[in-house]
Order: structure tokens, then C-alpha cells, then sequence
């Protein structure tokens, strides 16, 4: 409508433009009409000749009294002929006009003047002789004048009325063509007129547009002003240099003057508070000279302003500009945000509470886990050398489900404090170069005792590269390691696979998947998001058998999303499911070597068995052999130990001493019997070197001891059949490798813990030894209670307070008690001072 | 305007001139009578008219101009007085003139229509004077060449030949 309405308007304005300028050409042509018409009169008026018919009437009338007078005298014979001289005189005079005058002439006439003069030139030539001769003569021949005269009077009026008629004639066309012309100029009148008419006609329809626009106008303006009057943000509108040209109802009420007193006033002195103005003149100036403008049309930015009362407060404000009648204009809209700035602040800081809160309540789970793990330890600790020294079925099967559930126990709280640790993104991951295959690898190998058990397959097959890998293998475990346990433990009959597979995302990064697929249950969709929530057990009876609070697979779901991955699930109820993650990881650097080759020999690849029925336990072992390049084979417990040493040689054995079922000096006894591992090396693995324990040990056939935790150096004596005392020498008061290898494997809080105990075990033991009563005991008394502090030591890597004690032990076997006694009273009091120092320095 | 002025001019010092000349006297006329002067006039000298020969036209104020005419051939060169000269010396004070030729023809005209430059009563054509044959005594001429204003038929009219009576009347 508006385009037909603009265009209808451009059509009138080109129809007023063509019709301006025909009507030039029309004035153009009526101007020259008018000229002609001009020249026309002034032919007409400006008559260059005499009027011929008044010559030619003069001429006769001149002709008539000659002749009269002719005829007069030639009657009286006396008369004078005076007068008769004077009228031919006349007559001459007259004559002479047509001869050669221009009076007789006249366009169209052609020779008619002409035979017209020769006339009266013949007349002339042959009577003025007669009229200036004698009166005699003159007398005589009148009568004959007179006929000759009236002759001539005929022929001259024959010419004359031929010249009469062409005048006529010629008269009639100059007048024809003039009334042309006038008619030309009447009908160029007229169109000029009408075309007069046409233009006012447009330009009056013009002009009635022109009136609509401007009421259009008029109102968009009345509108604009309403707009302004009604916001709800003050808005002032400035000219260029800053004075105030409009200011609203809101700006009133924001900043406390009224509009009469704001109109004209410098927008700087009135509302820009006198901190700032330097900066806002500033603005202006630059504004003005360059044209560059910093905060105009730069959206929402938060600024002071002054109110009239002087007191300042925050507003948002957002300016733009536009181009006035008299320079540039700047229209600010401003909104005093005191209010929500308040309630912004109010809320941060109840949101900020709420999270203290909840950060002190996941401070005070994580340090109550914590708390609790240490007595739990104490507990765990107690019921395995209680199981070692109970003899009783009866007692060692309650003892058994005591340490079930001490084991349960801990594993709760383990997996509160990594929820809490996790929450509180307290998780510490740490980065190391790992071999992803042989990680996983180890890692489904543990498992394989508990799959036998259960009669089901364990699959494990990686595709793809198989590159190193850097970030935290022990928490990829995790998951994995969490994936599988609840595989296994749904799955009554098939099997487990773990497919994994390593795809690249970027050059220097690779994303690991494992895919874990049972044939278990299977998960209802329904559940399948749920299962990764806190608290979550699908199957509560099962639960309540097995073990766990529900928090395996959201520890799983955080640690995989604390290293940048996903984890998840995919279940056909009654088919099976199959537990995925994907993980990203930086590409490792160098290839995994051995740790610390450095200093020791590369290890001759083995085949160890280990027996162990602690996952965790198995899961650090395996890791630490598989390190050192060994061939690892697990069993869960003493049993299946055993049988497994008796089908297959082994070179190693590792053997815990206290699992159900069986324990591991039954199993020992088992296999030094008879079978493929008969006189393979078997080494206890133990808590606690209690001095009975080694003699038990030993009795049971066993060649060596390790004591949990588990080092790799510890690893690498045992293997490598060297003597405790043989291992590699230390001169350092801790060994920093030892630390950091019990980080690794048991964490800082277990580390921590570790040192603890070490602390309050440590100090009970130095004080024995430097009693009198140990330090006059004999030779082989304090020779073990020596070997108990070396192997105290050796937990923590207290290098030399355990390189003291094994050298005290060694005097005592040699036979040189006495040097022994001497060193012990001498070094020990201030070796072990040194050490626990050290050691309170780990406590958190 | 300046044209104006000068008219004005000329018009105060022809009533001046006309009030000194009407003190003067006009002998009476030795030579044949060529205009005799009648009517609203101060000056006379035979029977309360003013008769003019040859000699006493020569005592006035003498015009020359030469033009054509649509009456004649040529260039002529016409010397005689101009009517204004004439009406001023005589006291002329009527309000209109009436002209009379040989031949009865006669024209009126007012006086306020006395220009400057005509029109002029010419008694000499080429330095010679006119027989009746030759329009005179007097011809009164324009100079019909100078401007389109002496190319009117009004002027045409008032071209007067064979001039022989003027006489002024209130």
C-alpha cells in the first residue's frame, strides 16, 4: 500500500515536471506569436508609404476642377486664365507624386504605378507647353484640352481601380494571416491555460500528499514523544556539545530534577559525578574532533551517575546517536540499577553460603571417610594377624566375615571419600607415560581367577594402535576395573569381553575406548541413565549380598568426566550390557621402560603367579610385575593357587598369607608336594613382619617375604632371590622413589596413613630395641627384632634407619653381638629421631 | 527624463522668447506674401494678420535637414523654420493650429504636438525655392528618414504642401 501510494506520488511529481515544461514551450510559443503579432502591428501602423487611395482620389479631384475650370474659361472669352494656371499647377504638383513618388507604389501592384506615371508623364509633356504659353493660344486650344483631359481622367481611372483591386486583394491576405496568427495565439492561449489548469491540478494533489506526509509525520512524532514520556529507563537526549535537549518523565524521577530544570543544562555537570567528569569532557572533546566515539553505540555498559541530592549511584547505560537538525545528537537511555545490583549482591552471597555449606558438609564427609579409614585399617590389620594366629575353623570362619566386612567397610568409604574428593574436584590426577594395552591388558588378567570361578569367559582384545599413553593409568583402572567387577559378578553364565580401542582425535591425542559386554540380566532402558546417580542398585537383593553402596559407576561417571571422557551404557534386557567409556589422553612421549633402570638390571622375564583374594592388592601387583616385564598369572585364593602351581610351572609365586578358603601357608605346603611349581620360588605376601610370622613362614616352605604395601623395589628383591639386607643401598634418610611409588598405589591419604602408623608402630619398636632388656637379650633375639625394625623401615623407604637395623641384624647373625649393641646405642636413638621427623613432615 | 528636461526647457524659453518677441515688431512685407498668419496671435503687420514674404521668414530662426520623402525620388535638403520657432515668435498662445494649403486641403493639430525637430515650414528645397508646381510657397516637412514616429500616416496627413494660411485658435 505504502509502495503504490509512494509510487502513485512519484507519477504525479514526473507528470508535474513534463507538464512544467510543455507549459515553457507553450510560454516559449506564445511569446513568439506575440512577437509576430507585434511585427504584424507595427507593419500595419508604421505604413512606410501614403495612402494610395488618397492619392489617387486627390489626383482625380485635382483632374475634375482642371477640367471644370477648362470648360469655365473656354466659354468666357475674356475671362482670366489665372486661375486656370493655378489649377493645372495644382495638378502638376500632384502628378509629380505618382511619378516619383513612392505613394503609387505598393508590393502586388506590379507595373500598374508604371503605366500609370507614363499617363500622366504624356499628359504633362504635351500640355504644360499649351499652359505656359501665350493666353491666346492657351485659349484657343481649351475646348480640345478639355476633351484630351477628360480622355486622360478615363484611362487613369481604369489603372487606378486595377491598382485598387490588387491593394484589395493584397489587403485581404495581410489581414487573412494576421487573424491567423491571432488564431494561433488564442489556441496557444488556450492550451497554456489548460495546461495552467493541469499543473495547479497536480501540484494542488502534491500538496495535499505533502500535508498527509506532514500529519504522518506529526504523528510518529506525537507517538516518539509518548514513547519517551511513558519508558520506564530515563532517556536524555544531548546536542553535540552536551547541553540537554529533551529529557523525560523517568530521568525526573532517577536523578531528581525536573525537566525545567534539566532542559539546556551540560549533561556533565548535571548527573556525571565529579569523579568522572574529567573523563566525560574528555569524551566530548575527542567526540568532537575526531568523531570517534568510545561508550556511543557500544550497548549496555554500567557507570556512576550523580543524583541532584549529591549522592551516587549505580546505572546501566546504553547510548547511541543520530544526526539532529543542528549537529550530532546523543540519546542516552539510563536505568538506575541500585536495586538490582543489591539483589544480585544478595544473591551471590546466599549462593555463596549455600556452597560454603555444602563444601563444609563434603569437607566433613571426606575427613570423616578419612577418619574412619585409619581405625578401619587398625581393625583390618588386627583380624589379619588374628587369622594368622587363630587355629580354631570355627574362629578363623567368623574371623574370615569379620574381614569381609572390615574390607566392605573400607571399600565404602574409600568410595564416599572419592565421591566427596571428586565433588570437591580434590581428585589429583596424575600424568605419566603408560603402555594402554598392557595396562588394560593386566589389569582384565586379574579378574581371570574370579571368571574361572564362576565358570564364564573373560575375553580381552585390543584393535588398532597401541600407542603410550600419558595421563592417570591407576583411575582409568578404576573404571575399568569397576566395569568388569559388575560384569563378572551379573553374569551366571557366557562370558565377559573387553574390546578396546584406540582411535585419534587429534595428532598428539588419542581417545581410548573399552567397551565392557556381559551376558548378564541386562538393564531395563528405563534404569540405564539412572545407574550412574548416586545411591543407585538396581537389584537391592543382590545388592545386600554383594558389595558396594551404589557408587561404583558415579565415581566412574565423575573420574571419566574429571579426564575430559564419558562413560556409558548400552543394555538389551536379558541379552546382556555392555559398559563403555571413552577417554581422551595426550600421546605419550617415550616408550614405558622399566622403572628405574638406571640403577638395577633389567629383570629376566618370568612367569609369577600371584595369589591374592584383595582386587586391589592384585591389581597393584599385577601393575608392578607387568612393569618389570613379567608374565603374570593371578588366583584368588589359596586353593586355586595352589591347584594352578600344580598344573603349570611357575617361577615365582606370590602368595598371600592370609585369604579364606585357604590360606597361603596350606597352599605353600600344597605345592612344595608335589606338582609342576614344586621347587618354584614362593614368596609370602604379608601386612605385617611380626617375628612369629617369619618363623611360620619359613616353616611353611615358603623362600621369601614382601610386605604390603608393595614396592617395586621390594618387587625386584624378591624376584631377583636377593637378601633383604642386599637391597639396593640408600643412603638418603627416606627414599623419595618409595614415597612415590606408594603414592601411586595406595594414594596420598594411604600414604598418610601408612605414616602414621609407621610413627606409633616405629616408636613402640625403637624404644624395645633400645631397652636394656632387648639390647642384653641374645644374639638372635635382637637379631630379629632388628630384622622386624629393617622391615618397618623399609615400609615407609626409611633408608637409613632400615640400613642400620639390617646391619645390626647382620652383626647379631655373624656372631659380633656386641659391635651390634654398640651401633644400635650409639645410632639408633638419633637415626629414628631424624626418620620420624621426615616422617610427621608427610602427615597431612 | 533628461529628454524630458530639455523639452520642459525648451518649452519655458519658447514662452520666454515669445513674450520678448511679442514686443517685437514685423515690418510689413516687401516681396510677395508667401504665409499669412491669423488667429490667437501678439505679433501683426497687416490687418490684425501676420504676413510673411520671403525676407521676414529668413529673420526667424533658421532649420536645415535633409531626408527623403515617400512623395518624391531621391534626397532632399528642406530649409525653413521650424512651426515652433514660428509659434513662439509670433506669441502664438491658442491651443490648436489649423493649416491651410493652395488647393483647400487644411489640417488641425495642437499645438502641444510641436516638436523640437518638426515640424518644419520649408520655403527652400535644394537651396531653391518652390513654385506651386513644386508644392510651394511652403511645404510643411518631417524628417521622415529620422525616426519611425515621422513614418505614421498621421504624419503622412500632416505633411502639408502648397502651405499658404496658419492661424491659431484658442
Amino acid at each position: 500500500m505504502a509502495g503504490q501510494w509512494q509510487a502513485v506520488t512519484g507519477m504525479a511529481r514526473a507528470a508535474r515536471a513534463v507538464l512544467v515544461v510543455v507549459l515553457c514551450l507553450f510560454l516559449t510559443l506564445l511569446i513568439l506569436l506575440g512577437l509576430r503579432i507585434h511585427d504584424s502591428l507595427s507593419e500595419l501602423r508604421g505604413e512606410a508609404n501614403d495612402n494610395l487611395h488618397w492619392n489617387l482620389s486627390q489626383l482625380e479631384v485635382d483632374l475634375v476642377r482642371l477640367g471644370e475650370e477648362m470648360r469655365v474659361d473656354a466659354l468666357q472669352p475674356d475671362a482670366s486664365l489665372k486661375e486656370l494656371r493655378k489649377r493645372y499647377d495644382l495638378f502638376y504638383s500632384r502628378a509629380q507624386n505618382a511619378i516619383g513618388g513612392k505613394g503609387y507604389s505598393a508590393p502586388g501592384l506590379n507595373d500598374l504605378p508604371q503605366q500609370f506615371a507614363a499617363l500622366l508623364n504624356a499628359y504633362i509633356a504635351r500640355e504644360t507647353p499649351l499652359i505656359d504659353g501665350s493666353d491666346a493660344t492657351l485659349r484657343e486650344n481649351l475646348p480640345a484640352m478639355a476633351d484630351r483631359l477628360a480622355e486622360l481622367r478615363d484611362k487613369l481611372r481604369k489603372t487606378s481601380i486595377a491598382m485598387i483591386d490588387a491593394l484589395a486583394k493584397q489587403g485581404d491576405e495581410k489581414r487573412d494571416a494576421f487573424s491567423n496568427l491571432v488564431r494561433q495565439m488564442a489556441l496557444a492561449t488556450g492550451g497554456t491555460i489548460l495546461l495552467l489548469g493541469a499543473l495547479l491540478g497536480v501540484v494542488l494533489w502534491l500538496n495535499r500528499v505533502a500535508a498527509r506526509e506532514q500529519a504522518l509525520t506529526a504523528r510518529v512524532s506525537e507517538r516518539l514523544a509518548a514513547t519517551i514520556d511513558t519508558a520506564l529507563d530515563a532517556i536524555i537526549v544531548a546536542d553535540h556539545e552536551g547541553r540537554i535537549i529533551q529529557y523525560n518523565p523517568s530521568a525526573e524521577k532517577t536523578f531528581g530534577y525536573s525537566k525545567a530544570d534539566a532542559m539546556g543544562r551540560d549533561l556533565g555537570t548535571l548527573i556525571v559525578p565529579p569523579g568522572l567528569r574529567a573523563a566525560h569532557t574528555a569524551g566530548m572533546t575527542r567526540m568532537r574532533q575526531s568523531g570517534q566515539f568510545k561508550v556511543v553505540n557500544a550497548g549496555r555498559i554500567q557507570i556512576t551517575a550523580l543524583h541532584r541530592s549529591g549522592r551516587e549511584f549505580p546505572v546501566e547505560l546504553a547510548i547511541s546517536s543520530a544526526d539532529g537538525d543542528q549537529g550530532r545528537i546523543f540519546i542516552s537511555f539510563l536505568r538506575d540499577i541500585s536495586d538490582r545490583l543489591a539483589a544480585e549482591a544478595e544473591l551471590t552471597s546466599t549462593r555463596d553460603k549455600a556452597v560454603a555449606a555444602g563444601r563444609a558438609k563434603t569437607e566433613f564427609v571426606a575427613v570423616m571417610s578419612h577418619e574412619m579409614r585409619t581405625p578401619l585399617n587398625g581393625v583390618i590389620a588386627s583380624l589379619e594377624i588374628a587369622s594368622g594366629m587363630a587355629t580354631e575353623p570355627e574362629l578363623r570362619r567368623f574371623i574370615g566375615l569379620a574381614q569381609d566386612s572390615a574390607q566392605l567397610l573400607l571399600r565404602h568409604a574409600n568410595d564416599v571419600l572419592d565421591i566427596s574428593r571428586l565433588e570437591s574436584n580434590g581428585l589429583q590426577l596424575t600424568v605419566e607415560d603408560f603402555d594402554i594395552n598392557a595396562h588394560v591388558g593386566g589389569l582384565v588378567e586379574t579378574f581371570r581367577p574370579m571368571c574361572d570361578e564362576k565358570r564364564i569367559d573373560l575375553r580381552y582384545t585390543m584393535t588398532g594402535e597401541r600407542p603410550i599413553l600419558q595421563g592417570d593409568p591407576f583411575r582409568l583402572g578404576q573404571i575399568v576395573r569397576n566395569f568388569l567387577s559388575n560384569a563378572i559378578k551379573f553374569t551366571r553364565q557366557g562370558g565377559v569381553t573387553i574390546e578396546a580401542e584406540v582411535s585419534e582425535s587429534r595428532s598428539q591425542t588419542r581417545v581410548i575406548e573399552i567397551r565392557v559386554t556381559d551376558t548378564g540380566p541386562g538393564i531395563p532402558e528405563a534404569d540405564q541413565a539412572r545407574i550412574f546417580e548416586d545411591f543407585v542398585m538396581l537389584d537391592p537383593s543382590f545388592g545386600r549380598t554383594g558389595e558396594g553402596a551404589g557408587l561404583g559407576l558415579a565415581i566412574c561417571r565423575r573420574l571419566a568426566q574429571a579426564m575430559g571422557g564419558e562413560i556409558g551404557v548400552e543394555s538389551t534386557p536379558g541379552e546382556g550390557s555392555c559398559f563403555w567409556l571413552r577417554i581422551p589422553f595426550a600421546l605419550g612421549r617415550k616408550p614405558v621402560v622399566v622403572a628405574g633402570t638406571e640403577d638395577r638390571a633389567p629383570m629376566p622375564a618370568m612367569d609369577v603367579l600371584v595369589v591374592e583374594d584383595n582386587a586391589t592388592n592384585r591389581a597393584v601387583l599385577g601393575e608392578l610385575l607387568r612393569r618389570l616385564g613379567q608374565r603374570v598369572t593371578f588366583a584368588f585364593d589359596g586353593e586355586k593357587g595352589a591347584a594352578a602351581a600344580t598344573a603349570h610351572r611357575y617361577d615365582v609365586i606370590l602368595m598371600d598369607v592370609s585369604m579364606p578358603v585357604m590360606d597361603g601357608l596350606t597352599a605353600t605346603g600344597l605345592i612344595r608336594q608335589s606338582g609342576a611349581s614344586k621347587n618354584s620360588r614362593i614368596v609370602a605376601v604379608t601386612a605385617h613382619s611380626m617375628p612369629e610370622d617369619l618363623v611360620r613362614i619359613r616353616k611353611a616352605g615358603m623362600d621369601d617375604m614382601l610386605m604390603k604395601p608393595i614396592s617395586s623395589g621390594n618387587l625386584i628383591r624378591v624376584l631377583s632371590g636377593t637378601a633383604l639386607i642386599n637391597a639396593k643401598p640408600v643412603d638418603g634418610l627416606i627414599d623419595d622413589d618409595r614415597i612415590a611409588e606408594l603414592k601411586m598405589a595406595i594414594g596420598a591419604d594411604g600414604l598418610a596413613r601408612l605414616a602414621g602408623k609407621f610413627l606409633g608402630d616405629g616408636s613402640q619398636l625403637i624404644a624395645r630395641l633400645l631397652s636394656d632388656e632387648a639390647l642384653e637379650a641374645p644374639a638372635e633375639t635382637l637379631g630379629a627384632i632388628c630384622h622386624e625394625a629393617a622391615g618397618l623401615a623399609s615400609v615407609l623407604g626409611a633408608a637409613k634407619l632400615r640400613s642400620l637395623c639390617a646391619r645390626a641384624e647382620e652383626l647379631c647373625r655373624s656372631g659380633r653381638a656386641g659391635d651390634a649393641r654398640e651401633i644400635l646405642r650409639r645410632e639408633l636413638g638419633v637415626v629414628w629421631q631424624e626418620t620420624a621427623t621426615s616422617v610427621k613432615a608427610m602427615l597431612p | 527624463m533628461l529628454y524630458f528636461l530639455r523639452g520642459a526647457l525648451g518649452a519655458m524659453i519658447a514662452v520666454l522668447m515669445a513674450g520678448w518677441a511679442a514686443a517685437a515688431e514685423f515690418d510689413a512685407p516687401t516681396g510677395d506674401v508667401l504665409l499669412t498668419v491669423s488667429g490667437a496671435i501678439v505679433a501683426t503687420n497687416v490687418d490684425g494678420t501676420l504676413q510673411l514674404d520671403q525676407a521676414l521668414l529668413e529673420s526667424l530662426p533658421q532649420t536645415e535637414f535633409s531626408t527623403s520623402t515617400t512623395w518624391t525620388s531621391g534626397i532632399t535638403t528642406f530649409k525653413g523654420v521650424l512651426l515652433k520657432d514660428l509659434a513662439a515668435a509670433i506669441g502664438a498662445t491658442g491651443g490648436t493650429i489649423t493649416l491651410r494649403a493652395v488647393n483647400d486641403y487644411a489640417i488641425s493639430m495642437p499645438l502641444a504636438d510641436l516638436g523640437e525637430d518638426a515640424p518644419l515650414l520649408a520655403f527652400l528645397v535644394d537651396g531653391q525655392t518652390m513654385s506651386l508646381r513644386d508644392k510651394g510657397p511652403i511645404w510643411m516637412v518631417y524628417p521622415y528618414d529620422k525616426d519611425d514616429k515621422f513614418r505614421t500616416e498621421e504624419v503622412f496627413s500632416r505633411s502639408i504642401w502648397q502651405l499658404t494660411e496658419i492661424s491659431f485658435a484658442e
